[in-house]
């Protein structure tokens, strides 16, 4: 990006994009720095609620995370091939069977759940993704 | 049954109607570029992944997406049902805020007979796999 006085000079700017920013802006009346200024002010706003719900939902994971973590060294062995239901940090239920599972934590409130089987360890996987993913 | 290929790819890319199972029990339905690069099941961005109710139906195990220049992701990751025609799958559902496509991967592709009819730009999924 070139700074010069008032002008400001964008590379790689989507020229279709670009296209149907200055015809709409043109249609309402709009300089195109009044359509930019107001696209990015609106962005901006998009990326702090997106980030902000999102932080939130990163910390209900982590404590969902430490509860089960609590429960399967409590309870593992004792219900081994039970379900656990934890949402946002809170032990919600142990059911018998994972339809049931899923239909008690689909129905919370909760931001976040976990469903996981008692009496088995975490794992780790790895998952390949394509070239497809960057462009 | 037969979907045809995207145009909004050059040249078109094959892909497939879904519809996903969200948290409610609800039927949502998906577009999603078949990519047998991704080996996961389905990949959806993250603010549809929160739409759907999929942060309530997450799993224990950790994934970890291994972008193509080795850089580890951590993704978002939930179980839950797709729905092609007549045929049922239980897969796993990922996302990650910073990536916006619809991918149908390895674990979902595998489980049927698919046909990609280049010439015709249509895909047909002829069978589901007996396992």
């Amino acid at each position: 990006m070139l700074n010069i006085g008032n002008v400001i000079v964008v590379k790689n700017v989507d020229r279709d994009i670009y296209r149907r920013v200055k015809s709409v802006a043109a249609l309402k009346g709009y300089t195109l720095g009044r359509a930019l200024t107001e696209a990015m002010k609106l962005w901006l706003l998009i990326n702090e609620a997106t980030s902000r719900d999102y932080l939130e939902y990163l910390s209900c994971r982590e404590k969902s995370e430490r509860k089960l973590k609590e429960i399967q060294e409590k309870y593992g062995e004792k219900f081994k091939g039970k379900y656990v239901i934890i949402c946002d940090g809170e032990l919600i239920k142990i059911c018998g069977n994972e339809d049931e599972a899923f239909m008690v934590a689909g129905k919370s409130n909760a931001k976040q759940c976990i469903i996981a089987r008692l009496g088995e360890v975490t794992k780790e996987h790895k998952v390949e993704m394509s070239m497809g993913i960057l462009s | 049954m037969k979907f045809k290929y995207s145009k909004d790819y050059k040249p078109p890319a094959p892909r497939i109607k879904v519809l996903i199972i969200t948290a409610k029990q609800e039927k949502h339905e998906l577009e999603l570029i078949v990519d047998t690069g991704f080996s996961g099941g389905v990949l959806i961005p993250y603010s549809l992944y929160e739409k759907l109710g999929l942060t309530l139906l997450e799993v224990q195990d950790k994934y970890y997406g291994i972008l193509p220049i080795g850089i580890p992701i951590t993704l978002h990751t939930a179980l839950t049902r797709v729905i092609i025609g007549d045929l049922v799958f239980k897969i796993h559902a990922h996302s990650h805020p910073l990536i916006n496509k619809k991918l149908a991967g390895r674990e979902l592709l595998n489980k049927m007979k698919i046909l990609l009819n280049g010439p015709l730009e249509e895909l047909e999924i002829t069978d589901k796999l007996k396992t």
